[in-house]
């Protein structure tokens, strides 16, 4: 991809440079004593006061919601929100399934490079737990398509479509698969916000009651409630080091699992990583700390391979043998990821980014990566319907 | 979709009934165990993705227990109900696929 010349608006150099002022994140979990609003003015808040700008100095806020209409009857989220703040700043709510957050994540840069906004204020949050599981499932459902909805295939019946698939065409048992989520809940146990603090191993996988076959309870990301905003602009940010964002890339795909050229691949997920990595300028090597979308264990394995971390056929590997964890080669999801973190849906993709920026800040405590510098945020609407890569950097 | 209005019922109807008496093969499947508010009482059921040539489609399998299920497997197209009669007492029928020896 060219320089398309927007790049040259933000830094001489003719490269994207997109500063992360201040990230934010609420606990994950069951927070039956926060509403909706709560949840993303507390993230804010602390982004804001991280940022150390001026709240009046947020000229828009970009809200990533996708229940809220649904669950909550909640359709004027961007305007809810800067009330909720008291500020001035123009709002509006973004949406594309799980992957709202990350979405939100790249308006936000798209109103920076457009001179439209100065700095923005993204924020992420969803709110599942006040309802029951079936309804919420029902809920979930919005990111299947018609035909899918009709046949009563259930959010996670789509990845189980996926994940036999997977295990069918390269000979994958689940004992195999199960090393992701036990290696997403160790990476969980050392995050104060995660929804699930504990460790697990393979066997409680395994004999975890099964949701859609094969997958298992503990295959699945939990409902949460939360919220992770980060602020974003152009000009430095004041104290500590600074990290930004270099490139960024988006992809789409038919929403329906059953119209795509094959069952164990995501076209979006590697169309939106070509992306990023040639507006970045950097390639799979040069990444040394990720996080993926780990809706299901399957979701962590087709995140290596779609964007180029391991060949087809071989994500399980990596992902199972160290290589992902903490003090491996490359640590996958050191948050817990959506497994152990938790997925409050619209929350996810902003995370990402907070949890890559305390990385790359070298402030991530007992979960830092040592001399991490560069970054990558992986986060996907659907069963791959959309998918949304970012690409981050520490630098002065 | 659980309360769909019969605008929406008649518009989809031609949809709904476009693998009627097609053969396709069991590209994957799955057994839903944890069901939607709507299909609440129909857990555990099966819904797998079927390729029936020119086009692959998601559909619930029927009269099939899960461990008789293969990935390649044949099955046809049959009319049978989807859902449940909502407050306007509408029963909507579509296509789920059954194994077949042709």
């Amino acid at each position: 991809m060219e320089n398309n010349g927007f790049e040259k608006k933000i830094n001489g150099n003719g490269k994207l440079d997109i500063r992360i002022l201040g990230v934010g994140q609420t606990r994950f979990g069951e927070l039956w004593g926060a509403s909706l609003i709560d949840l993303a003015v507390e993230a804010s808040r602390e982004a804001i006061r991280d940022s150390g700008t001026s709240i009046k100095e947020i000229d828009a806020v970009v809200v990533g919601n996708m229940l809220g209409s649904h669950l909550d009857n909640q359709s004027h989220l961007g305007a809810l929100v800067t009330a909720g703040l008291g500020i001035k700043a123009s709002g509006v709510r973004v949406e594309g399934a799980c992957a709202s957050g990350g979405l939100a994540i790249a308006t936000g840069i798209e109103k920076l490079i457009s001179g439209t906004a100065r700095k923005v204020l993204v924020v992420g949050a969803e709110k599942m737990t006040d309802y029951s599981t079936d309804f919420s499932t029902q809920a979930l459902m919005g990111a299947s398509d018609g035909d899918e909805q009709l046949a009563g295939i259930t959010f996670p019946g789509l990845y189980a479509l996926v994940t036999r698939a997977y295990m069918e065409e390269y000979g994958v048992a689940d004992s195999e698969l199960a090393s992701i989520p036990v290696k997403n809940h160790m990476h969980g146990s050392l995050n104060p916000k995660a929804h699930f603090r504990f460790t697990i191993d393979v066997e409680q996988v395994l004999k975890s009651p099964c949701i859609a076959s094969p997958i298992k309870l503990l295959d699945c990301s939990p409902i949460s409630d939360g919220a992770a905003a980060v602020v974003l602009g152009l000009g430095k940010r004041r104290g500590g080091r600074n990290v930004r964002i270099i490139g960024f890339g988006q992809g789409n795909d038919e929403v329906g699992l059953a119209s795509r050229r094959s069952l164990i691949e995501f076209g979006a997920s590697k169309e939106a990583s070509k992306k990023a990595f040639s507006m970045a300028g950097v390639e799979p090597k040069d990444i040394d700390v990720m996080e993926v979308h780990d809706c299901f264990s399957i979701g962590e394995v087709l995140a290596l391979e779609d964007m180029g971390f391991s060949r087809k056929g071989e994500g399980w590997v990596i992902a199972g043998n160290g290589e992902c964890k903490l003090g491996g080669r490359r640590p996958v999801n050191t948050s817990g990821g959506l497994k152990a973190c938790g997925h409050p849906i619209s929350a996810t993709g902003v995370k990402q980014l907070v949890e890559l920026t305390r990385q790359l800040r070298g402030v991530n405590g007992s979960r830092q990566v040592e001399g991490a510098r560069i970054g990558l945020a992986h986060n996907v609407g659907g069963v791959g319907g959309t998918a949304i890569v970012h690409i981050l950097e520490s630098g002065i | 979709m659980w309360q769909v209005s019969p605008a929406i019922i008649k518009r989809t109807k031609e949809n709904r009934y476009r693998f009627l008496g097609k053969v396709g093969r069991v590209k994957s499947f799955t057994s839903i165990a944890v069901s939607p508010s709507g299909l609440k009482n129909r857990a555990p059921y099966l819904v797998g993705i079927v390729d029936f040539g020119k086009e692959k489609a998601t559909l619930p399998l029927a009269d099939v227990e899960q461990d008789e299920v293969k990935i390649g497997m044949k099955v046809v197209g049959v009319m049978r109900r989807m859902l449940e009669p909502g407050k306007d007492e509408i029963i909507v029928y579509g296509v789920k696929c059954v194994p077949t020896g042709k």
